[in-house]
């Protein structure tokens, strides 16, 4: 259950992430290269957040032997 | 023999720069890749009866060149930025739906711009031959000295840099035990282990740098955390993806490192599946050896897992058969029913019964029994 919830916190951070770059125009501006480095930072702080976000919701658990908690 | 026994390493380099060759040259051939990997999977299949032990020489010296191997292993790490940097020219010209057409370079035809079909070749090669390149991040990260630097380099093109510290300080040490995450437990499919395997790598290597810098009085959001300064070396590929190709750029990284880290996860479920340890040091009988000659010589002797856990800094040209349990064929052919998750549990049946009743100490055998297998 708490994986599940983890993924489900993780889409939704992902998502405002993705609907802001959107909204601000990165799908525009990409190609400068200055849009690029701030977009690729935005997207890897995305991508540790959503690891940290996992970590700490998910726990242990899923990685027990016995656990009913796997995905 | 001494040129045989080094030069049967470099299959691997070789073949990568067929596949970056194969991406520039465009059109079909940026599907080499993909050709190669399936290549592999039968002459693995056809010579999965050939196993060799390591080679010596009189004096008991191996005939491994380390200078050689160590620089092999290092100009890997320009290699697979190299399949990155061509991956992306390609989703470049892609997005700006430059025109397909035969051009020539020194008397040779390449076609520039490419199909959206063949771009997924390419990034599907990209990912497999990332992936493979994995080897060498997993060999130097035994490394004490600068390969370990590299080792983390070259795991941060597939955006897994966590595991250099990850399998040094939690697989090599908690092998067996459900402490380890990329070691699979029996019933567990590849599928859910790469997932759970990666993510528990990464969460190791959280933990340990939270810990380490609590210690020292430090934060953790610093630049000397080690899990933050891996990722970190990832964004340069970030950055070239996003510059070259905005949304198909980051679904093509994405897509390269998901391969990739299969691979890679692949490689630990195929090396330890449904083994256990009961506390006490790792032995030979806690890893599954794969030593059939292809896998040998492609995988530079990752195959032989029950002599590097035990004897974890020897070269990998030194690792030799210590008759641990064995599955008898090589990794190409054992991955292809890894991904059929019924077909693998009927497979493994077998050598958990020989493991279990040959292997096993006591105490394991009664953690065996929990399993509902």
């Amino acid at each position: 259950m708490n994986t599940l919830k983890a993924l489900l916190i993780m889409s939704i951070w992902t998502l405002l992430i993705a609907s802001a770059l959107y909204a601000v125009g990165a799908h525009k501006y990409y190609q400068d290269l200055v849009w690029a480095i701030g977009i690729g930072i935005t997207l890897l702080l995305t991508h540790m957040v959503n690891m940290v976000l996992y970590f700490r919701v998910a726990g242990d658990k899923p990685y027990k032997w016995f656990s009913s908690e796997v995905l | 023999m001494k040129f045989y026994v080094n030069a049967r390493y470099l299959i691997v380099p070789f073949m990568s720069l067929i596949a970056i060759v194969g991406i520039l040259f465009g059109g079909s051939f940026a599907w080499v890749g993909v050709g190669l990997f399936a290549l592999n999977t039968l002459i693995d299949t056809l010579t999965k009866n050939i196993h060799l032990a390591a080679d010596f020489d009189d004096s008991g010296e191996s005939y491994g060149i380390k200078k050689l191997q160590y620089s092999v292993m290092f100009l890997m790490l320009p290699v697979f930025i190299a399949l990155q940097v061509v991956l992306a020219y390609r989703i470049f010209q892609y997005n700006a739906d430059a025109p397909i057409v035969i051009n020539s370079f020194l008397g040779l035809s390449y076609q520039a711009g490419i199909s959206g079909f063949n771009l997924i070749g390419a990034t599907v090669s990209s990912g497999l031959w990332a992936g493979l390149g994995i080897i060498y991040g997993h060999e130097l990260s035994h490394n004490k000295k600068e390969g370990f630097l590299v080792s983390r380099l070259i795991m941060a093109l597939s955006g897994a840099a966590h595991f250099t510290y990850a399998h040094v300080y939690n697989h090599h040490l908690d092998l067996g035990h459900e402490d380890d995450p990329a070691t699979a437990p029996r019933g567990r499919n590849i599928y859910t282990h790469a997932w759970l395997s990666h993510m528990g790598q990464s969460r190791f290597s959280y933990i340990l740098e939270q810990q380490r810098l609590r210690k020292r009085g430090s934060s953790a959001l610093n630049i000397d955390n080690r899990w933050i300064l891996g990722y970190l070396y990832s964004l340069p590929s970030i950055v070239l993806f996003v510059w070259a190709g905005g949304g198909v750029g980051v679904a093509a990284l994405f897509s390269v490192w998901v391969i990739a880290n299969f691979l890679l996860e692949a490689l630990n479920f195929m090396g330890h599946y449904g083994l256990i340890r009961k506390d006490g040091p790792v032995e030979h009988r806690h890893s599954w050896d794969n030593d059939s000659v292809f896998t040998s010589w492609f995988f530079i002797e990752i195959g032989r897992q029950c002599d590097h856990h035990v004897r974890g800094e020897t070269y990998f040209w030194e690792l030799d058969d210590v008759e641990g349990p064995n599955y008898g064929i090589g990794y190409f052919s054992l991955f292809v029913i890894t991904l059929i998750p019924p077909l693998f549990r009927v497979y493994v049946q077998k050598h958990l019964e020989n493991w279990d009743e040959k292997y096993a100490s006591a105490e394991e055998k009664l953690i065996a029994q929990k399993f509902a297998y």
